[in-house]
């Protein structure tokens, strides 16, 4: 049926062939599920991360902020929202691009839509979502974070809210427009695997653990049984995977293939895109290190917008399908 | 290499910033960036510091 193929007659022959689990029994349908889908994502996991390095390559962020610093406001925010799909982003880079940003005058507002979408919409995300939801899921990620991105970044640069960054870093000013060395093809290929390695070795046990669990649920736990608590007729659903969602930023990986197993078992669609929504793009470590760049009430306009968004994206989605 | 220069290591996100670069590692030679963002094989290094010197 799919380019996958191949690995589900791998999972196949490993779990009735080699571990001689009897076909058609809970554990049978735990095992297979699991071999083929740990298999599937990190070969995808592998194959992506590689490529978005090597456009990384092409595109550090000293050439981001140089392309954003001579757009308008609108349009700004559009595409540092798009730019911010294919840098990485963990919450030690915060400060860095704040800084570097807003001190090369690029305009708070498109700041931030960089600042949103750089995290929720990441490649490791992306690939989990693909090989776990499928593309249709994956591609409702991508456009609503993007809004989220877009729209988020619009308001607050409209709330004028530079009294709320703290004094030093409008009193530093610098030049945006700084020669980078080249890279070689060599150094970029050798670039995107180191980082590829880097990035793998950090998520697989999270992942691994993910799917595990996912499985067992997958295996187990009736069809629907979550339904009761957490379908699209449940108000509070949304809000509260929210919630749930925000201490969870490290574990993003692992998070994806668990919660892929919960909506197969009744959690609605809606209510899930708005939990990985807010696991990725409201991050705990992030919110604590801005503090140093700017005011708490401005860190707390900003969750609060980006929540306010997740959450209308998730009620939207519960509504629609 | 032979060099006597002086050596700077520095840390200070700040500074780093002001010389207009937002990634680390960077080694930059009388203030030019040479290398940002990766960490090249030793060779490498050894003839982008001879070039810029």
């Amino acid at each position: 049926m799919s380019i996958f193929y191949p690995i589900q007659l791998f999972a196949d022959w490993l779990t009735y062939a080699v571990f001689n689990i009897t076909p058609k029994t809970l554990l049978a349908g735990a095992v297979n599920f699991f071999i083929f889908d740990t298999l599937k994502i990190f070969i995808l996991l592998a194959v992506i991360i590689f490529l978005v390095s090597i456009i990384r390559s092409y595109l550090p962020p000293e050439k981001i902020r140089a392309i954003l610093s001579h757009k308008n406001k609108y349009l700004g925010n559009v595409i540092a929202s798009l730019l911010g799909i294919i840098t990485p982003f963990c919450s030690c880079s915060a400060i860095p691009l704040f800084l570097g940003f807003v001190q090369a005058g690029v305009p708070l507002g498109t700041t931030f839509s960089f600042l949103i979408a750089s995290p929720m919409i990441n490649e490791v995300a992306l690939v989990l979502l693909l090989g776990m939801f499928g593309w249709k899921i994956a591609l409702m990620y991508i456009v609503s974070g993007l809004i989220i991105a877009i729209l988020s970044g619009i308001i607050i640069g409209k709330m004028k809210v530079e009294g709320l960054v703290e004094p030093f870093v409008y009193q530093n000013t610098l030049n945006g427009n700084i020669d980078l060395p080249t890279m070689t093809g060599k150094e970029r290929i050798a670039y995107a695997k180191e980082y590829t390695l880097d990035i793998l070795k950090k998520v697989w046990i999270y992942i691994l653990i993910g799917i595990g669990i996912g499985a067992w649920i997958h295996g187990y736990v009736p069809a629907d049984f979550l339904a009761q608590y957490a379908g699209s007729d449940k108000w509070y659903a949304v809000p509260l995977a929210v919630l749930i969602g925000i201490p969870l930023y490290s574990n993003a990986a692992g998070v994806i293939p668990l919660v892929s197993a919960l909506t197969e078992k009744g959690v609605s669609v809606g209510t899930t895109l708005a939990f990985m929504m807010s696991v990725t793009a409201l991050s705990l470590p992030e919110f604590m290190i801005l503090k140093k760049v700017m005011k708490i009430k401005l860190i707390l306009i900003f969750a609060g917008i980006v929540a306010t968004g997740i959450i209308l994206t998730g009620y939207l989605f519960n509504a629609i399908i | 290499m032979g060099l006597k220069e002086n050596v700077e290591y520095i840390t200070d996100v700040q500074k780093i910033i002001a010389m207009g670069l937002m990634q680390s590692p960077v080694l930059v030679i009388n203030e030019k960036p040479v290398l940002v963002g990766f960490t090249s094989d030793i060779e490498k290094i050894k003839k982008i510091i001879e070039e810029n010197m």
